[in-house]
């Protein structure tokens, strides 16, 4: 199980910046790519696009839109899988 | 107003990076301004060095970087950057400070010591800086030239009616503009940058202005960047420009003379500073 965050080491040595969830892409059962955006988060400076660092199925989300959020926050949790088995298990969870 | 989109996530290159400079102990404008462009430059293995630490002495309202009584100079920083250069297979490097007011040069004892453990180290690399201004100390600026940087970067940041409510109190728009003057002076063979950031305020003809008062002190490299306000305490964000409006301004600015213009949303003064370098020294 892959926890999808807030990167943390964006600015790795700045952990004192904060946002706001703008929309979460994705729902339980979903499949994900690798690199596909799952969510957008708003800071001062911009809206960042935070990918899926994995393939996988979507488990649970665990942030919604308006949620304040920093660096190193949780927002989906993937069962991380080949890209070919996951559109099955997300067939299969439809 | 609509927010720039960058997408994030760090890789390896990126980690990389990470990982020298904090086991170096170098301090990255990178990191500590929260720059939109960390993800392309460490995702292609380059880094800016702020040296002197990671507090400064000023407080200017558009810059996220911390503001307070700095720590002392760690006297092992120069062969410090020397070697993160090394080890990152630079062949052009960028440095930054935070400004040291506390300190009798201002730092630049400092910045010439880095140059040249950079230089000693790293044979044939170009050294670009981007200094404060010394409280305008020819003496000061005297010791960064002679240690030989090809570029010298110093930003006026605004134009000049909104410099008293942008920068610190202690920098000066004139100030600024003589900086720049006394490093072409001191050795015209060096490479003068500045750069201006928009969406402040400023009107367009006060940026025209800016640009020509920039000229006027002969200065080779200009970058135009949009504003983006790193936190609610900062100066507001007025406008944002759109790809039109930056193409228009760099147009201007090669009209004016400028060798290399970089004009962009997400420029800053070290994004792609080898390409503006190896266009304004082409013959």
């Amino acid at each position: 199980m892959v926890v999808v965050e807030v990167p943390s080491d964006l600015w790795p040595r700045r952990g004192d910046w904060r946002g706001k969830i703008v929309s979460i892409h994705k729902k339980p059962g979903d499949r994900v790519k690798e690199g596909e955006p799952v969510a957008e988060v708003e800071i001062e400076k911009a809206i960042l696009v935070i990918e899926s660092p994995v393939a996988g199925v979507v488990e649970e989300t665990l942030a919604s839109p308006g949620d304040p959020v920093g660096p190193g926050a949780p927002l989906l949790r993937v069962s991380p899988v080949g890209e070919d088995q996951a559109q099955s298990q997300a067939r299969q969870a439809a | 107003m609509e927010k720039i989109r960058l997408r994030v996530r760090p890789g390896r290159r990126h980690r990389d990076v990470a990982k020298l400079v904090a086991g170096l102990g170098i301090a990255t404008v990178c990191e500590e301004a929260l720059c939109p462009n960390i993800g392309e430059c460490w995702g292609s293995g380059t880094a800016t060095f702020m040296i002197m630490g990671d507090i400064c002495t000023r407080g200017c309202r558009f810059c996220y970087v911390k503001s307070g009584r700095p720590q002392p100079l760690d006297p092992g920083e120069p062969m410090k950057v020397a070697l993160a250069v090394k080890r990152m297979g630079l062949d052009y490097v960028t440095i930054t400070s935070v400004d040291r007011d506390d300190l009798p040069d201002g730092g630049a004892g400092h910045y010439a010591e880095t140059i040249r453990a950079v230089k000693r180290l790293n044979p044939g690399v170009v050294v670009e800086v981007l200094i404060p201004d010394f409280q305008g100390s020819r003496e000061s600026l005297r010791t960064v030239v002679e240690a030989g940087p090809e570029v010298v970067a110093h930003n006026i940041e605004t134009v000049r009616r909104l410099t008293p409510k942008v920068r610190d109190r202690r920098a000066g728009y004139e100030q600024s503009l003589k900086v720049l003057e006394a490093v072409k002076e001191m050795n015209p063979r060096i490479i003068t940058k500045s750069s201006i950031l928009l969406g402040m305020g400023e009107e367009q003809w006060e940026v025209v202005e800016a640009m020509k008062d920039l000229r006027g002190v002969e200065v080779d490299i200009l970058v135009l960047s949009q504003y983006l306000r790193p936190s609610p305490r900062h100066h507001p964000l007025v406008k944002m420009y759109t790809l039109q409006e930056f193409k228009m301004l760099e147009e201007k600015a090669r009209s004016l003379g400028f060798k290399a213009v970089i004009a962009h949303p997400l420029a800053r003064t070290s994004y792609k500073a080898k390409e503006a370098y190896m266009e304004a020294t082409r013959g």
